[in-house]
């Protein structure tokens, strides 16, 4: 059964004759809908509407506005005092730099721009010492054990690391993978390198590099796979260790 | 139709049973909990046309928010194409013709420029000591337009790229050890306090030769996130190995203007 209900304030009656106007907190209200959210319209303070939300004559949403709005300027028209106040969307793509893009239906998420955003990773895995010969994909303190591609685009990783070396030559040299999707130890992924540094066994050493991954699209995965090689096993240090991801 | 005339309290008590809301019609639409029709022109709660639409704002039984659409297929459903009303207007101060729309860490959004590539490279041609155990400022005075700072041009996320080339003073001929230093890269906020956004200790092989020429050379990056237009920044390093380590030593007299042979700082947004 449906139910037709006119919704009236607490403090009045001011449904109009014509049309049916519903106020919540304020007997002066506007529009269709109107909520002043403080109950201070009738203050004189300067921020006073800045709490409100109306639903106009037209259906627009509108909030914030700092003069009592008769209209909104758009369908959702939000006015805030300070940047980053008037819209929250959290799609999990969030993250400082990210910039909104809209798909073919109008459905809208945060992405990577060139040039506006690249975010940085802490590992958190493997925690224990790394075999010689052994593949270790990385895990990352976005709870992934890959980077996810939100935009098709071409991307950088760059990997800052140290590690305890074990061993005995005084050298120690490791391979650096990406892999797309999965992670294959048959290939070589889709861009890899072999460093070598000098080191002294029981002592850190760091190493710095760069990775590319050409062409990706939405959804793929990035695997960051690593292998300590001629000679020695390698115990990273996780707080020293760092992947930058950039779109290039 | 049955009319029901409810204060609000009573309507909170009423909404323990499934009921809608309509404001403004008499058919509030099926699929919504709270219904509001602008214009007052629905005729029906299980079909509305687009043009009737088109000035109702509903949110549905999964909490969705439509403003111009009875059927949100989103948190929050815009649709301004049926009549000249535009879909989205954020004004926090920042908006301005040709800006996108970004986010910081949590998803709230602002207003900014379009990102453009930039970058510079910073050099130094002043020898230095950069004392053992102690944070020394690098200077970048060659290209820094008067600046013994970085400043950044534009609003971005950044990546700065060391690129050291120095000497471990005093370290004895033979002696192999690895060199170590922290190195923060930091937003200078007076001139005794600064922020650090991002830092490393870095190590490296280094085999002594004697005197000031254990020369010795890497590269490593450090990145920053939403820096404001003319935010200064600077990064400093501090040795952690026992030695003191130098830039500009042991030049000959024609090499001690020629930036090579001093650290230098790349600065790109990403």
């Amino acid at each position: 059964m449906k139910k037709y209900i006119i919704l009236f304030g607490l403090s009045l009656l001011t449904s109009s004759l014509c049309k049916a106007q519903v106020s919540i907190n304020t007997s002066s209200p506007l529009g269709i809908f109107y909520i002043d959210g403080a109950a201070d319209n009738t203050t004189t303070s300067a921020n006073r509407f800045k709490n409100d939300v109306m639903v106009d004559v037209n259906g627009s949403l509108v909030l914030g506005k700092a003069t009592q709005p008769s209209v909104g300027q758009a369908k959702v028209d939000i006015t805030s005092d300070a940047a980053y106040g008037t819209l929250k969307m959290a799609d999990g793509g969030e993250g400082d730099g990210m910039v909104l893009f809209g798909d073919a239906n109008g459905y809208a998420r945060w992405g990577m721009l060139k040039g506006s955003g690249g975010y940085r990773l802490s590992l958190t895995a493997p925690t224990a010492a790394m075999a010689t010969g052994t593949f270790y994909t990385v895990g990352f303190n976005n709870s992934l054990n890959y980077i996810p591609i939100t935009e098709k685009g071409s991307y950088i990783v760059m990997i800052r690391m140290a590690a305890t070396y074990t061993g005995t030559l005084g050298r120690t040299g490791g391979y650096f993978y990406l892999h797309k999707n999965t992670v294959n130890t048959a290939t070589m992924g889709i861009d890899s390198i072999e460093m070598y540094m000098e080191c002294l066994t029981g002592k850190k050493f760091s190493t710095y590099t760069v990775l590319r991954a050409l062409d990706l699209a939405v959804g793929d995965k990035i695997y960051l796979v690593m292998r300590p090689q001629t000679e020695g096993t390698w115990t990273l240090d996780l707080s020293l260790t760092t992947v930058f991801f950039y779109r290039v | 139709m049955k009319k029901i005339i409810l204060s609000g309290y009573v309507f909170i008590i009423s909404a323990s049973v499934f009921s809608q809301v309509g404001i403004n019609t008499r058919t509030p639409y099926t699929n919504s909990v709270f219904h509001i029709d602008a214009k007052g022109n629905n005729t029906s709660a299980t079909s509305v046309t687009r043009a009737q639409e088109a000035d109702d704002v509903v949110i549905d039984k999964s909490g969705n928010i439509g403003v111009g659409v009875v059927n949100p297929t989103a948190k929050v459903h815009i649709d301004s194409s049926k009549g000249t009303i535009k879909p989205l207007r954020l004004a926090d101060g920042s908006q301005g013709i040709n800006k996108y729309f970004f986010s910081d860490t949590q998803g709230r959004g602002t207003w900014k420029d379009k990102p453009m590539p930039n970058g510079i490279v910073y050099y130094s041609t002043t020898p230095k000591t950069l004392t053992k155990n102690v944070f020394t400022e690098l200077p970048v005075e060659v290209n820094s337009a008067g600046y013994s700072r970085i400043t950044i041009p534009r609003a971005g996320n950044y990546v700065f790229t060391l690129r050291w080339w120095g000497a471990l003073d005093a370290i004895p001929i033979g002696t192999k050890l690895m060199s170590t230093a922290t190195i923060q890269l930091c937003r200078y906020v007076s001139s005794t306090t600064s922020t650090v956004l991002d830092q490393t200790t870095y190590y490296t092989s280094v085999t002594g030769v004697g005197g000031s020429t254990t020369r010795f050379s890497f590269t490593v990056s450090f990145f920053a996130s939403n820096l404001p237009a003319g935010d200064i920044l600077f990064l400093r390093l501090r040795p952690d190995d026992g030695y003191n380590w130098l830039t500009g030593a042991s030049l000959a007299a024609d090499q001690v203007k020629q930036t090579i042979y001093y650290p230098s700082i790349m600065v790109y947004n990403i």
